[in-house]
């Protein structure tokens, strides 16, 4: 629909509303008095700014007017141009009223009992007196008597149609629809009957005149308003308060009901006044009510998606591959999964109040006190390793990850331990085997170097002996010569450190440690492996060029690992040179940037053939006829080990370059450890 | 001590190890140079004929092998003492075919280190003074007239007097005069020590 004919639309059915309920308040006009109890076109007006932006609220303006118009054509009481100015005023206030609504209403206008208190004061108190101030100062200028009294009716006349009928249209306007959408028929004519039985009751209560004249008739609406507010809520309370003030003014017009005055204005006071009492109470009943119900309606929302939750939560608790439980402090468990008690070895469900010790005898000594420490110092336990049997199977002994969580109540007193345990024998297995075959490849690589290691050895030594000799000779011939022989002892000295110094590089190459992450010197590591080889270095030839970075942060990692990587691809970079005419030469660059500290080991062989390059460290995968191929391949998995990476290229001019980087701030990884497994052979 | 004028000359690469067996061999009286590598010692030559050289079979640079080929191949007699950090068989067979006096293993005993020392230089000695000997004879021989050789080859070849003037068309006498006089240049008394001369210098034993 285009914005000209929605916007016509919207003009023809405000004017034509606007128009039919001024009419009805004709007929709703105590005779001689020619004013009626509740004036409800000031509400549509008020309900349709309400639902419209504020750009658009120009439309309603000549509606109201052609309305307003229309309606009092030909009207005995209140001359057409009295009218039109009386819109002004209305439009006006009504105008301020809404724009003060929407700016200021703390929810959605009628929502919570503070909205609703600000819609009654603005709406109910400064919007009827904008509205009704200039006709009385009007009539007060004309010299009429009765101002005072008239202007009091005019005020409550005005207030109530807007106080009752605005939440009244626009609630049924915004979400009419969608109740009847979303209800059940049942409801649908629960309401009906609640409106039936009103009409009903109201008939009879004020318009017939059986019972019309008892005082206690006035309380006959009251349980079927009390029932609305209570299933329905605030639009259906406003609707059946709409309804009771027209059968009870219908009533009182004709003669019928409580309020009978002394004169029309009487009766018109007396019914405002208790139309004004019983609405405000049960509109407030109403929107408490709807609020309430509101909230339960979140919580129970909120129930179901925490339960969902919980389902979601309790079916990966009993489905993790890993060891779940929950230990009071006493150090019963509250909670196991299956994968815990598959562990244990007994049910899920006998586990539940028994002390650890009465589950698990043979861990008992081990895990009290981690559990202990857990509690009491309220610090997590993190990874530790447990190593023992449980009744699943006592005879085997088995490894495992325990970690202890402290669970805190919400005033910080610790309750028990979360605990999770991850078994990882197998793991522990295949690591072993890593580290042996690490250690029986660095073997063989030293192996390869034994002529030279015996040679640098064997040269002190043999100092050493000669020096001895002499030293004897000497002293047989001379037995004074005693600086002669001081000298001969330092030198002797200087070559049992030096041999011993052959000796400890050797044997910490030599020792099967486990894996230990320490802060390492790269510059030193490369010294040290540089120191290694250099014998055979000498022997083959091989001249050394070293090039080390200054400002060498600490990073962490295993030496001996290191210098296994290094010496692996000293030995590579010499075999490829081997029976080379021209220089031989190993280029040892140690770099850095912020990230990594990196090492490059360029060689001046013939290269690796570009067909081969994307092989050379995978297992088993040789350049040397005697080896086994199994170097590079470990070589890359140690700087793998050390959150760094390795790789090669042929250098213009020169042979291959190895280049391996390894990051500052390496932490100790035991997943890197662990996830051997997976790079295994 | 036994040897005044023989040098005992060492190479090796490493400083210490090199200190420590000039100094037992300074001690136990020989004189002593040494030398870091196998171009250190060529450069230090011309040196005396006279001594030994103590040699390392691995050196960076030349190798302790390729100096002996070197030496071998000038002609220089001078007796190698081979020592090596570990026996390494083929290195050794190669070493003594090409003429090493001995091979030995560090750390080396003193006993050994000395005998070697002591009987390469012997040796050296005993070849020198062969050498010096058969270069007098030569000294000698050249002295010798054509006629003088020719009598001197048929002399040692056990000719008597009439058959050597029979071959050569002279008379018996002229040949006892030259016999006497090859004798007298040769510096010998008797026969015998003629033919060991010819012997030495190799002659006879091509027909004259």
């Amino acid at each position: 629909m285009s914005t000209f004919r929605r916007y016509a639309l919207l003009f023809v059915i405000f004017a034509v509303a606007f128009f039919l309920l001024q009419r009805l308040m004709f007929v709703l006009r105590f005779p001689p008095f020619q004013r009626t109890t509740v004036w409800t076109p000031g509400a549509l007006t008020f309900a349709a700014l309400l639902l419209t932006e504020p750009r658009r609220w120009w439309i309603f303006y000549p509606a109201l007017c052609l309305g307003a118009f229309a309606a009092y054509y030909g009207d005995p009481a209140i001359p057409q141009w009295q009218a039109l100015v009386a819109a002004q005023f209305h439009f006006l206030a009504v105008a301020g009223g809404a724009w003060a609504i929407r700016r200021f209403s703390p929810h959605r206008y009628f929502g919570t009992p503070a909205a609703l208190l600000v819609f009654i004061l603005v709406a109910g108190l400064v919007v009827p007196t904008a509205t009704t101030l200039p006709i009385d100062l009007a009539r007060w200028l004309k010299g009429a008597d009765d101002v005072v009294s008239v202007a009091l009716r005019s005020l409550l006349c005005v207030a109530l149609g807007i106080i009752i009928a605005t939440p009244a249209i626009t609630l049924t306007l915004e979400h009419g629809a969608e109740w009847l959408r979303k209800s059940t028929r049942a409801r649908i004519a629960e309401l009906l009957a609640i409106e039936i039985l009103l009409l009903a009751v109201g008939h009879f209560a004020f318009g017939s005149s059986s019972g019309g004249m008892l005082p206690a008739m006035l309380y006959a609406p009251v349980p079927l308003l009390l029932w609305a507010a209570l299933r329905f809520g605030l639009a259906a309370v406003c609707w059946a308060l709409l309804a009771l003030a027209y059968q009870s003014t219908w009533g009182a017009i004709h003669g019928n009901g409580t309020f009978i005055g002394s004169n029309p204005a009487d009766s018109v006071l007396h019914l405002q006044l208790y139309l004004l009492l019983s609405s405000l109470p049960l509109m407030f009943l109403a929107v408490v009510i709807e609020q309430r119900s509101r909230a339960f309606a979140e919580l129970a929302q909120q129930e179901k998606r925490v339960s969902s939750q919980y389902a979601q939560l309790l079916t990966i608790y009993r489905t993790a591959p890993v060891g779940l439980a929950f230990v009071d402090h006493q150090l019963r468990f509250v909670s196991v999964n299956d994968r815990l008690a598959e562990m244990n070895g007994i049910s899920a469900a006998a586990h539940l109040g028994q002390t650890v010790r009465q589950v698990l005898p043979g861990l008992a000594d081990k895990a009290e006190p981690e559990y202990r420490r857990a509690i009491e110092t309220g610090e997590p336990i993190i990874a530790a390793e447990v190593h023992g049997v449980t009744p699943a199977n006592p005879d085997v002994e088995r490894d495992w990850l325990v970690s202890h969580y402290p669970v805190r109540d919400a005033d910080g007193a610790v309750l028990g331990v979360s605990t999770i345990v991850e078994e990882i024998t197998e793991r522990k297995r295949a690591d072993k085997l890593w580290q042996e075959l690490i250690h029986a490849s660095r073997l063989a690589l030293l192996g390869e170097f034994t002529a030279s290691i015996a040679h640098e050895i064997n040269q002190p030594l043999g100092a050493i002996l000669s020096n001895a000799d002499a030293a004897e000779m000497m002293l047989d011939a001379e037995p004074q010569s005693v600086d002669d022989v001081r000298q001969i002892l330092a030198d002797i000295r200087r070559d049992i450190l030096r041999a011993s110094e052959v000796i400890r590089r050797l044997r910490q190459l030599l020792r099967k440690d486990e894996v230990d992450f320490q802060p390492v010197d790269l510059n030193e590591v490369v010294r040290e492996a540089v120191a290694l080889v250099g014998a055979e270095a000498r022997r083959r030839g091989v001249r050394f060029r070293l090039e080390l970075a200054d400002h060498l942060p600490q990073l962490r990692g295993d030496k001996i690992h290191l210098q296994q990587v290094l010496i692996n691809l000293f030995a590579n970079g010499m075999e490829a040179m081997d029976g080379m005419t021209a220089e031989q030469q190993l280029y040892v660059q140690v770099l850095r940037d912020q990230h990594e500290v990196m090492v490059c080991v360029t060689d001046t062989g013939p290269g690796i053939p570009t067909d081969q390059m994307a092989r050379v460290f995978d297992h088993f995968y040789s350049t040397r006829p005697e080896g086994m191929g199994m170097g590079l391949a470990i070589t890359r998995t140690l700087i793998e080990r050390h959150g760094g990476r390795i790789t090669v290229e042929n250098t213009a001019g020169a042979g291959a370059t190895f280049r391996f980087s390894l990051p500052i701030q390496t932490r100790p990884n035991p997943e890197a450890l662990l996830s051997l497994r997976e790079t295994a052979i | 001590m036994t040897h005044p004028d023989s040098i005992v000359h060492v190479v090796d690469d490493d400083e210490s190890f090199r200190t420590a067996i000039m100094r037992l061999l300074h001690t136990a009286g020989y004189q002593v140079r040494g030398y870091a590598t196998c171009g250190e010692f060529l450069l230090a030559q011309p040196v005396s004929d006279c001594g030994c050289l103590v040699l390392d079979i691995r050196m960076p640079g030349p190798s302790g092998l390729e100096l002996q080929e070197a030496l071998n191949r000038q002609g220089n007699t001078l007796p190698i003492i081979f020592l090596t950090g570990y026996g390494d068989i083929p290195m050794t067979v190669n070493a003594m075919k090409a003429g090493a006096v001995d091979f030995l293993t560090k750390p080396v005993q003193r006993e050994e280190l000395l005998t070697a020392v002591e009987n390469a230089l012997t040796e050296n000695i005993k070849s020198q003074s062969l050498l010096d000997n058969v270069h007098t004879l030569q000294t000698r021989y050249q002295l010798l007239t054509a006629r003088e050789r020719s009598v001197f080859a048929l002399v040692v070849q056990g000719r008597l007097n009439k058959q050597i003037a029979i071959e050569l068309g002279i008379a018996e006498r002229t040949v006892k005069a030259h016999r006497s006089q090859v004798m007298s240049k040769m510096q010998v008394e008797c026969l015998a020590e003629l033919v060991r001369a010819a012997d030495q210098l190799q002659i006879g034993s091509e027909p004259a």
